[in-house]
């Protein structure tokens, strides 16, 4: 039963989300130029279709129980659960070695705003990790 | 992590797909457990020695590593 209700949480998450991206888009897509126009066309349909498939997709696992009972196992699941942090750790190392290159060869072409804001992303994302490991090596 | 989990299966005559689902994990757990490419939590141990009615160490056979 509860994770029904986490399951209807979600599907009106998504539907909320939507709704709040699509208007954001819309905004700029009258506030901005026309490159940004192209961009937030494609943005908003791409995200549309993403957002409608997870909330179809939650539909149908909230009428069928057996599928239901399923998907609360294999998200309980000790060993997937291991597997996506496992996975989450690897994408943020490779991630951030990205952002190292970016920044380099960003420097080598002399592009200084991309440059900085590149850089001030990493920077976040270095400060939230070590705030976040020390949160939990407080609270774990 | 060795472990004897494969043969009290069998012995019980489940499958490995009823067995995940009396523990409530995937069968791809159960697949990985059986060869020894996953260790179970604690929790999980204490599942399945309680489910088969054995102790732990009869399940789980703990080797040092060197």
């Amino acid at each position: 039963m509860e994770y029904r209700k986490k399951i209807v949480k979600r599907i009106v998450m998504h539907i909320v989300w939507m709704v709040i991206m699509l208007v954001l888009s819309a905004v700029a897509y009258i506030v901005g130029d026309e490159s940004v126009r192209d961009y937030m066309t494609a943005f908003a349909i791409a995200l549309t279709v993403a957002t409608a498939v997870r909330i179809v997709s939650g539909i149908r696992l909230l009428r069928d129980e057996e599928m239901l009972k399923k998907r609360e196992i294999a998200e309980k699941d000790e060993r997937n659960l291991s597997i996506v942090l496992r996975a989450k750790g690897w994408t943020f190392g490779i991630s951030v070695f990205a952002a190292c290159v970016v920044i380099l060869v960003l420097g080598l072409l002399n592009m200084q705003t991309e440059l900085k804001i590149v850089s001030y992303c990493l920077c976040f994302v270095v400060v939230v990790y070590y705030f976040t490991y020390l949160v939990l090596q407080r609270n774990g | 992590m060795e472990n004897n989990i494969r043969d009290l299966r069998k012995q019980k005559g489940l499958t490995q797909d009823e067995l995940a689902s009396v523990l409530e994990v995937t069968r791809q757990t159960i697949i990985s457990l059986e060869n020894g490419r996953y260790t179970a939590s604690l929790q999980l141990a204490f599942k399945i020695a309680g489910f088969f009615g054995k102790p732990i160490e009869e399940i789980f056979i703990y080797e040092e590593e060197k």
